[in-house]
């Protein structure tokens, strides 16, 4: 198992080694200077700033000395925050981001297993088709859609809820809610078509011929094999939830990481847009190989380090 | 001896998109005490279905029991509701099934998986549970019981699966044991192990056991009584020597025939020619008619009833009538029922006979 | 607070160190030594300005400057406490405890990058006693229909309404629009385009779109037509009081038929019948109309001019500005100080109007007006005057509207007051009614 997970992570530095190398490179691509107010700095000026930002070596040396900073933790200073370390400026932010994606992720969950479970237990009935036609709505129709609908409805028309901004646990009921739609209907649906498979399955028929009550069968028997194949999915609903995060935090206003990107990308903030890159990239890679411990963790014939089979 | 189990002109059928599939046309049979009554019959006779029906496992809303009685012990378990049959399955009477590779929840430790009936149904403490638990294990020859308790199926041959199988259908000591081609998907090896381990336990439980399959030869060796099944109707019924020795349906005499014996002299094996009928329209007639060597002109006509050979013994043909030709089984068939009676048949196990 | 900390806010502001971006013009050329503390010629120290004591503040012009007092209010011209910038080096002012405040107000709870900051009374300010609002909120909201909506739910007080927004709360009881000092014209680079460089291709570009129209229709949100370089109320004559818009009229006006004789003239002097230019603007919703209906009305009215829009993020626009890397481009501009070289300084030669425009003519008077004319307030507002209407007779450029701030405001707020430059609002005397 050790020695598993140092492999992983052995691919995890060189993953992360090439997300930053690209990432480098198509800033540079990029048009548009990080200097603000260009208009007003005389020639002098400009180019001290840019020494001072080490924008005018060339580039090979720019990638050398951004590669030597990242190893050390360093990942450099805003262009646009004077004197701030991009560190700080995630620090900062990351908070309500990491609150909403965790809302979103754990309740999205949940209730989509429970959605999914009801659908398959009560296969080709109301509540299936039901359940179902929500799922694809919800898979479908993109978050900030529903973002837009619920501040409306509830905050605006409503009054139940406050219309933006980030404050006490009631801010973040609306966009924890618009956030988890995507979960919500993945989960389900995958649930649906999992649990009515398994509940088809031989053993389910040996349990049933056992005399056990009905719930012992869906919850004990059939759930817990039917949610395995769905820790796979966790994988890209964080991704969805980490681009998802970058539109409900504008339209609520909310001061996340999300937010925080889409400004630096378009003041071209290199290193804030790098860092912020970084992290999510590696957050994701973490939260690969946490699946993969997972299901060894819960399916009993999968065991990493190859487990003993007769 | 008591019935302990009595079947009664029992009738289901499947409810498909193409139609209505008549998967059992009236079924009526008995299991005593103590007895093992085999069913045999190929895919499809409606052997399974049968069986399932008395434990009330069938998918509803798709099946339907359109009619019968199944008394055990006097009272009519089609007449019980879902809970109530719970209380019934894994207790008085218990099922196992045929593919041992995916008859076992894998996630769950075959430990647990035994305890489960045994707790539900008694009502005993976890620990006493786990020593049950290990004591059925060692029933069914579990080496190294104590350990292997908290592993998991994937981690056991397939032969051994289907030991814990049996292990956790005995859990609560169960009346009935209805076991449906348990031993089909083994080798054959491993087969007679399986078979030897059954009819051990079932001297020391004195247990009845329903025992479906469509090997004969299986038959032979664990089975008191044989019903025949054909396209959802039982053919012939009798006890096992009557049958092998004596047996009067020609589709008994076609599964005869088509049995590999070590003694046979011809080089290739009789098969019966044609397919079973198509169940959503059964024939009004006899439906093995099409590929009866034997038919006669009535068996197009009119279903053959039940003639009685013996106390123990009928079969529905109308060879059978007063009024039809003498007619003998085909001479592969003779010499094998010969061969059976001679030396003393592949071991038909009687009632405290060892073989 | 010490007549120090103005002689080290001033003198860092100047430093070539500290690398400032309005030190340059504004502090630098108008005390003594400035420019060459600047170009670091000169130590900080030879800077003119010193204390005499502690209390009193003593600056050497390098000429004279007739808006000098206007300038003290701006950012650049505030004291800076030396024992404070210095202990916080860089991190000065990148959060609320790395600043200071002798104003009615000091900074509570702001760090660079936070969406939300507060402001509350300085109880330390001189004048404490007239200052009644104890607390000030901020909130960045990106989106502005939901800066309505939180206003409508009375979260917050005042909400500035964009203009797509317009037409929706035009009638709300709260809706108010100001004048902002922001002007919108149409930049004309001379030095890509050929055609743009003919003089008179220029004059009818300028004269041949209705801007009334444009100001009515599209932006509709008590925005006004521009005239000129300078907008309405802005600087009045020193003798008689008028406004310099109003002396100096309608310089630049929509007038078809002025405009297709210069389109003919042009084309002949060109020898060609068809000339292609691009139109550059920021990407956002208001440009997306304004560009479509230039380019429709320069078309329609000026045969044989075919125009491609491009619209490009703002930073990307200010790079290809720099570059004078475009044809016609839509830009805004504003005051820094309250004088009429702050609107026409970098129409100068070189002055960054990164249009290719240079007249010897202008910058005569601009020099005049700035040097010779500095201590004779009347010439050198004729100067003024003149060097505006020198800009409309070579055609530097396209005045389009002056914009208005559209906005909704509680009527709880009194007294305070938005500000023509230097800052947005001043709320030293505001107040609020419950």
């Amino acid at each position: 198992m050790v020695r598993y997970i140092l492999k992983r992570m052995m691919y995890m530095a060189l993953t992360l080694f090439l997300i930053a190398s690209v990432t480098f490179f198509l800033m540079k691509m990029l048009p548009g200077s990080p200097l603000k107010d260009t208009d007003d700095l005389t020639k002098a000026q400009e180019e001290m700033l840019l020494e001072r930002y080490g924008l005018n070596d060339p580039i090979s040396v720019q990638y050398a000395k951004y590669i030597g900073a990242l190893v050390q933790g360093d990942l450099g200073t805003s262009f646009h925050f004077s004197n701030t370390p991009v560190t700080k400026i995630i620090k900062d932010r990351i908070g309500p981001s990491m609150q909403l994606g965790a809302q979103a992720l754990v309740l999205g969950t949940i209730l989509g297993i429970g959605l999914g479970l009801i659908a398959a237990v009560f296969h080709n009935g109301v509540w299936d088709y039901t359940s179902t036609t929500l799922a694809v709505l919800g898979i479908s129709i993109p978050s900030f859609v529903f973002a837009g609908l619920l501040q409306w409805i509830f905050a605006v028309n409503l009054g139940w809820f406050p219309v933006a901004l980030w404050g006490g646990f009631e801010y973040s009921i609306l966009p924890t809610i618009a956030l988890m739609i995507f979960p919500l209907a993945t989960a389900a649906r995958f649930t649906r078509t999992e649990m009515i498979e398994v509940l088809g399955s031989d053993f389910i028929l040996t349990a049933r011929a056992k005399g056990i009550s009905e719930y012992a069968i869906v919850l004990k028997h059939g759930l817990r094999n039917a949610l395995i194949p769905l820790i796979t999915v966790i994988g890209p609903m964080a991704a969805s939830l980490m681009t998802g995060t970058l539109v409900i935090e504008q339209i609520f206003a909310i001061p996340g990481l999300g937010e925080q990107f889409v400004m630096s990308v378009m003041v071209n903030d290199y290193p804030t847009i790098m860092g912020t890159t970084l992290l999510l990239a590696f957050l994701f890679i973490v939260i690969i190989l946490v699946i993969d411990l997972l299901y060894g963790l819960i399916d009993p014939r999968i065991r990493v380090d190859g487990g003993k089979s007769s | 001896m008591e019935k302990l189990l009595e079947v009664k002109d029992l009738k289901v059928s499947f409810n498909t998109f193409n139609g209505e599939v008549q998967a059992v046309r009236g079924v009526t049979f008995d299991v005593l005490k103590g007895e093992t009554l085999a069913i045999v019959g190929e895919s499809g006779s409606g052997k399974s279905v049968a069986t399932k029906s008395i434990m009330k496992l069938l998918p509803f809303p798709q099946a339907v029991i359109k009619n019968g009685e199944i008394l055990f012990e006097n009272e009519d378990l089609l007449k019980k509701n879902e809970k109530e049959m719970r209380r019934v399955r894994g207790k008085d009477i218990s099922m196992i099934f045929q593919d041992p590779m995916t008859s076992l929840n894998p996630t769950m430790k075959i430990g647990n998986q035994i305890m489960e009936g045994i707790i539900e149904h008694q009502g005993v403490s976890k620990s006493e549970a786990m020593k049950k638990a290990i004591e059925l294990l060692e029933l069914v020859g579990i080496p190294n019981a104590k350990e292997r308790v908290h592993q998991y199926p994937h981690q056991f041959s397939g032969g051994m699966r289907q030991r814990v199988v049996i292990a956790i259908a005995l859990g609560c000591n169960p009346k009935l044991l209805i076991a449906d081609e348990p031993t089909t998907a083994l080798d054959v090896t491993i087969q007679a192990q399986i078979l030897e381990l059954m009819k051990t336990i079932q001297k020391k439980t004195d247990s009845s056991c329903i025992f479906i399959t469509h090997d004969l030869g299986v038959v032979a060796n664990v089975a008191d009584r044989v019903a025949v099944m054909y396209a959802g109707k039982i053919v012939e019924i009798g006890l096992t020597e009557e049958i092998f020795y004596n047996a009067k349906h020609p589709y008994t005499w076609g599964l005869l025939g088509s049995m590999p014996t070590l003694d046979a002299q011809e080089e290739e094996l009789t098969t019966i020619p044609g397919t079973p009928p198509d169940l959503r329209n059964p024939p009004k007639g006899d439906a093995f008619a099409p590929r009866n060597a034997y038919a006669l002109k009535i068996d197009a006509e009119m279903e053959p009833p039940m003639f009685k050979v013996s106390d123990t013994h009928y079969a529905a043909t109308w060879l059978l009538h007063e009024n039809a030709p003498k007619v003998d089984p085909p001479p592969a068939v003779q010499e094998r029922m010969k061969g059976f009676a001679l030396s003393g048949a592949p071991e038909i196990a009687k009632e405290g006979e060892q073989s | 607070m010490t007549a120090h900390d103005f002689v080290f806010g001033w003198q860092r502001a100047v430093d070539p160190e500290t690398a400032s971006v309005t030190g340059l013009y504004t502090v630098s050329e108008i005390l003594e030594n400035g420019t060459a503390v600047n170009q670091g010629e000169l130590p900080v120290e030879e800077l003119g300005v010193k204390a005499d004591g502690d209390y009193t503040f003593v600056v050497t012009l390098a000429k004279p400057v007739p808006y000098f007092e206007s300038l003290l209010v701006t950012m650049t011209f505030l004291p800076q406490n030396e024992a404070f910038v210095t202990e916080h080096g860089d991190n000065f002012a990148t959060s609320a405890d790395t600043l200071l405040s002798n104003g009615p107000f000091k900074m509570t709870e702001w760090e660079s990058t936070a969406s939300k900051w507060v402001m509350e009374k300085n109880e330390d300010y001189w004048d404490a006693d007239v200052v009644q609002i104890e607390k000030i909120t901020y909130n960045v909201v990106k989106d502005p229909q939901v800066a309505a909506d939180l206003y409508e739910k009375g979260e917050i007080d005042r909400a500035d309404i964009s203009s797509d927004l317009v037409d929706q709360y035009i009638s709300h009881d709260d809706f108010t629009a100001f004048d902002e000092n922001a002007l919108f014209y149409l930049r004309i680079n001379q030095t890509r385009n050929e055609a743009l460089a003919n003089e008179n291709v220029r004059a009818a570009i300028i004269s041949a779109f209705d801007k009334q129209a444009l100001v009515d229709s599209i932006l509709n949100n008590g925005s006004k037509v521009s005239y000129g370089a300078l907008p309405d109320n802005y600087s009045k004559h020193p003798e008689t009081d008028e406004d310099f818009r109003e002396i100096n009229g309608k310089l630049a006006d929509y007038d078809v038929e002025a405009a297709q004789a210069a389109w003919a003239k042009g084309l002949e002097e060109l020898g060609t019948d068809k000339i292609e230019v691009e139109l550059l603007a920021d990407d956002n919703e208001l440009n997306k109309q304004m560009t479509e209906y230039l380019a429709n009305q320069l078309q329609k009215n000026l045969e044989g001019l075919a125009i491609t829009i491009r619209m490009v993020p703002f930073e990307q626009r200010i790079e290809l500005d720099k570059n004078m890397n475009y044809d016609l481009e839509i830009t805004g501009a504003g005051a820094s100080y309250l004088d009429p070289y702050s609107w026409l300084n970098h129409f100068v030669t070189d002055g960054g109007n990164n249009m290719g425009y240079s007249s010897e003519r202008f910058d005569h008077l601009i020099d005049q007006a700035m040097n010779d004319l500095a201590m004779e307030p009347v010439k050198r507002f004729e100067a003024f005057l003149e060097a505006e209407k020198v800009l409309f007779e070579e055609s530097a450029f396209a005045p389009m509207y002056q914009r208005a701030k559209a906005q909704l405001v509680s009527p709880r707020i009194k007294d305070a007051y938005a500000m023509p430059f230097a800052k947005d609002y001043e709320y030293k005397w505001a107040s609020v009614t419950e």
